[in-house]
């Protein structure tokens, strides 16, 4: 028997001489110099978690405490505290629509977005993108180019434009609850009114067949694993294999493919769960 | 310093504090894992330990709404956050040109502050040596584990957290680094 392990068991501590030499000095990192606190850390811990308030246009003023902006001063103290702020816009919106407030998601956007426009460019990009997803587009009272914030009245002019009725309306109505407050009548309370009117029945709306053509190789998308074209979450079997066939690294039949139901479109961007389809005109299958 | 303690009890509220965006509530959470963190990045070699030791602390209170459990999970979190950019950190500087300085000031982080007794400095800094050099010939699962467990304190279960593994795995590895250890100074011995 292996002499060493019997004597030691295994997660104690060391009971050596070495190893126990060893640890004395590993735990003299422990008394090293004290960290020195950054601006940002120390505002943290002075003032704690900034909360956001914006004014949108005429509406009322929506005060945004779950997600971590900057606090609103006027435009130059946005700017300021607002840069490399990274907004997890993504699941605000999530959370939202899952707790069944619909119109509350849009509100939170055009909140966010009215901050938006003086974060990084990257930042700007993942909200038009999010905003994009449930079918609305952001910015000013005239146009669909950027919100505005003017330093003198403290407040966002923020525009709230449908993308798409028919896609818009298929998405939001799909997250409200039943009995919710119409989402249109929402935004358009709270923004310019542009997209009053624009939620179509959704009667109304185009239907077509799912994606589920098989590739050239005969294998759905289904099948691969990917996701639907927009979505995230490729990476199952490649075109023209099955998952049933042998990889050229020997993977065995039946393994190496995103398995079924999975990789899709995260939920709650586009409203397409895992795994599903989209039939034409943005109607989950 | 000494970590503070936290109860479960007085975390829950300290936690629900931090989540509504209350200052005195971060400075708890500061003081549990800053100290930590600081030493366990600094024993890892991070050319800035600070820096790395404030992103960490700044990453997890700006998310600390998406956070629940208890206090032990926290400091797994925490840590979790502080291993992931210390990869980053890594990676980013293997892509970067490598550059040396001329002076001792900027070399890999000593374990105590010099200036005082010559005598208490030469000592520590064989010490340095040493742990470094027996660092060095670990692998870096038995480093992390070793690091995780007497640097930064965590337990068995807390560095399974952190590390993605289970608690076996994680005491073979303690065990298996304590042996390279035993090892290595016994043929330092017979070859000095």
């Amino acid at each position: 028997m292996d002499r060493e392990r019997s004597s030691h068991d295994p997660g104690d501590q060391p009971d050596d001489l070495a190893g126990a030499a060893f640890v004395a000095e590993l735990a003299r990192f422990r008394i090293g110099p004290p960290l020195r606190i950054s601006d940002e850390l120390a505002s943290f811990l002075d003032e704690g978690r900034p909360v956001a308030t914006v004014a949108v246009d005429d509406g009322p003023v929506i005060d945004l405490p779950v997600i971590d902006l900057p606090v609103i001063g006027d435009a130059e103290t946005i700017s300021d505290q607002a840069e490399g702020v990274v907004v997890p816009f993504r699941r605000t919106v999530r959370r939202r629509t899952r707790a069944g407030v619909a119109s509350a998601a849009v509100m939170a956007s055009v909140a966010v977005l009215g901050v938006a426009q003086v974060l990084p460019a990257a930042a700007q990009s993942m909200f038009s993108h999010a905003a994009s997803a449930i079918g609305i587009e952001i910015g000013d009272s005239d146009s669909t180019t950027t919100p505005t914030v003017d330093a003198g009245s403290n407040r966002a002019d923020v525009g709230v434009h449908a993308k798409d009725p028919s896609r818009r309306a298929g998405r939001i109505a799909d997250a409200a609850p039943a009995g919710a407050p119409d989402p249109s009548a929402q935004v358009g309370a709270a923004s310019t009114g542009s997209v009053e009117g624009a939620v179509a029945d959704r009667a109304d709306l185009p239907t077509g067949d799912p994606v589920t053509e098989p590739d050239a190789a005969g294998a759905t998308d289904s099948e691969n694993g990917n996701g639907d074209a927009n979505g995230v979450g490729n990476g199952g079997t490649p075109p023209g294999q099955r998952e049933d066939t042998i990889a050229p690294d020997g993977t065995p039949p039946g393994h190496g493919g995103v398995p079924p139901g999975h990789g899709g479109t995260p939920p709650g961007l586009d409203g397409t769960p895992p795994g599903q389809t989209k039939k034409a005109g943005g109607v989950v299958s | 310093m000494a970590t503070p303690i936290l109860c479960d009890e007085e975390f829950v509220v300290v936690l629900g504090a931090a989540q509504d965006g209350k200052s005195w509530a971060f400075e708890r959470l500061f003081h549990l894992v800053a100290q930590p963190i600081l030493s366990y990045v600094r024993a890892q070699g991070s050319p800035d330990p600070d820096a790395l030791t404030n992103e960490t602390l700044l990453r997890a209170f700006r998310a600390i709404a998406s956070f629940s459990g208890d206090v032990d999970g926290f400091r797994a979190w925490t840590f979790t956050i502080a291993r992931c950019r210390l990869i980053d950190e890594r990676r980013s500087r293997a892509r970067r040109p490598r550059t040396e300085s001329l002076t001792d000031d900027a070399g890999v982080a000593r374990l105590v502050p010099r200036g005082g007794d010559v005598e208490v400095e030469a000592f520590a800094s064989f010490g340095d040596d040493w742990v470094r050099d027996t660092l060095d010939a670990l692998a870096p699962d038995q480093r992390d584990v070793l690091l995780l467990r007497f640097v930064a304190d965590l337990s068995i279960d807390q560095t399974a957290s952190v590390l993605g593994k289970t608690p076996g795995a994680v005491k073979a590895l303690q065990h298996r680094g304590i042996a390279t250890i035993r090892r290595t100074s016994a043929v330092e011995t017979v070859s000095s």
